[in-house]
């Protein structure tokens, strides 16, 4: 609710949390995280 | 939020690919152009003409985020075993190099240019660890001026930007090998960013010792500014601020760097995966090299104060030659 005004199921985004935290999260974590996850698909995907 | 703030980004990032784009195309077509330094000279070319629109800002600004991926992945090409043989030497020059330094920038300033305390402390560690990010962390222990970061991030944006284009080509009339390129560069140069792209400028094993070399000296960045913590502590200020100061300014891509450093190292990792981790990382540089050109404002350059400039270029020059004797009789 906000504002009063009660918000619909199809007006919750469920990313927005998790891109509040992203966009709070240090630069240098950012890019830790974004090159880990890379390693992992390619080392996964690539053989 | 977030689909929002995906259109914001996305005008700036196909900039980045467009202008990526066709510095490789450029690159390939020409022959002795290196990509790298094409993208750089892109992005400046645009930003200095015609300004960088609006509408593109914030993508291009996440080119410093793509560099920081960039660099965490080189870890992947980053022989430990190497790195275990020539450790000890390059951490000694380092260490070295950074004292020297710190104490040289902090005299020539104090006694020869008269400039205030602060301003030394900051012009010191701007030019002797990580360029910005050490002047910023510094500035917060310190409880410095804005307008005196502002001066040394224009000075040290100054130099990252000439640096960028002179020792490329003094490496090539040097005829330097790639290990004493980018060593020397590590050693020399300021801000990460620039001293990568002038690795890769001169071949990919400059870049893979440039970027393991300025880590090393950007490592150092917690100890110089306790350092100046404690030397500034009676200027007010409660330690755990300026401590945590450090910890925000302190660069955190070090610790991915080193993961997927041992990761790789650790066999983990196919031949094929690691061929594939370098291209991205490759493509990655160029983005965010385009972003890093950018950032070279010529009119602001013309507004830094000449006596910094004088500061700064006296230590470049010193540092320089001296680290380039040295690194051209140990490697």
């Amino acid at each position: 609710m906000e504002d009063g005004v009660p918000r619909a199921c199809r007006d919750i985004e469920p990313v927005e949390p998790v891109a509040s935290h992203w966009v709070a999260l240090d630069r240098g974590w950012q890019a830790t995280i974004l090159a880990v996850t890379l390693v992992a698909v390619l080392g996964l995907w690539v053989v | 939020m977030a689909r929002q703030s995906l259109r914001t980004l996305a005008p700036g990032l196909a900039l980045l690919a467009l202008f990526a784009l066709l510095a490789h195309t450029l690159a390939d077509v020409i022959p002795g152009l290196n990509a790298l330094i094409v993208a750089v000279a892109l992005g400046a070319l645009v930003a200095n003409v015609v300004g960088t629109p609006d509408w593109a800002a914030p993508g291009i600004a996440v080119g410093a985020l793509l560099l920081e991926v960039g660099i965490v992945l080189l870890g992947a090409s980053v022989s430990l075993a190497e790195v275990q043989a020539s450790g000890p030497l390059v951490i000694l020059l380092v260490v070295l190099t950074v004292a020297a330094g710190v104490v040289a920038v902090e005299l020539l300033a104090r006694r020869v240019f008269g400039l205030s305390d602060k301003m030394a402390s900051l012009l010191a560690a701007g030019s002797s660890i990580c360029g910005v990010s050490a002047a910023a962390a510094v500035a917060g222990t310190i409880d410095a001026d804005g307008d005196q970061l502002t001066h040394v991030v224009a000075t040290v944006l100054l130099f990252d930007a000439v640096t960028l284009l002179l020792f490329p080509l003094a490496g090539d009339a040097l005829a330097l090998s790639g290990k004493q390129f980018g060593v020397w560069a590590g050693l020399s140069m300021f801000s990460t960013g620039p001293v990568a792209a002038a690795g890769f400028a001169h071949s990919p094993v400059a870049g893979r010792w440039a970027t393991v070399t300025k880590l090393t000296r950007n490592s150092l960045l917690g100890v110089v500014a306790v350092g100046y913590a404690a030397r500034y502590a009676s200027d007010g200020g409660t330690s755990n601020a300026k401590l945590r100061q450090v910890w925000t300014e302190f660069p955190k891509f070090l610790v991915g760097f080193l993961v997927v450093a041992v990761v790789a190292n650790a066999g983990l990792l196919s031949s094929a995966a690691l061929a594939s981790i370098d291209t991205v990382a490759d493509w990655l540089f160029t983005l965010a090299f385009v972003g890093l050109g950018f950032d070279i404002r010529l009119s602001e350059m013309r507004d830094t104060g000449l006596t910094p400039v004088l500061v700064v270029l006296v230590h470049l020059v010193a540092v320089s030659a001296l680290t380039l004797a040295v690194v051209t009789t140990l490697f």
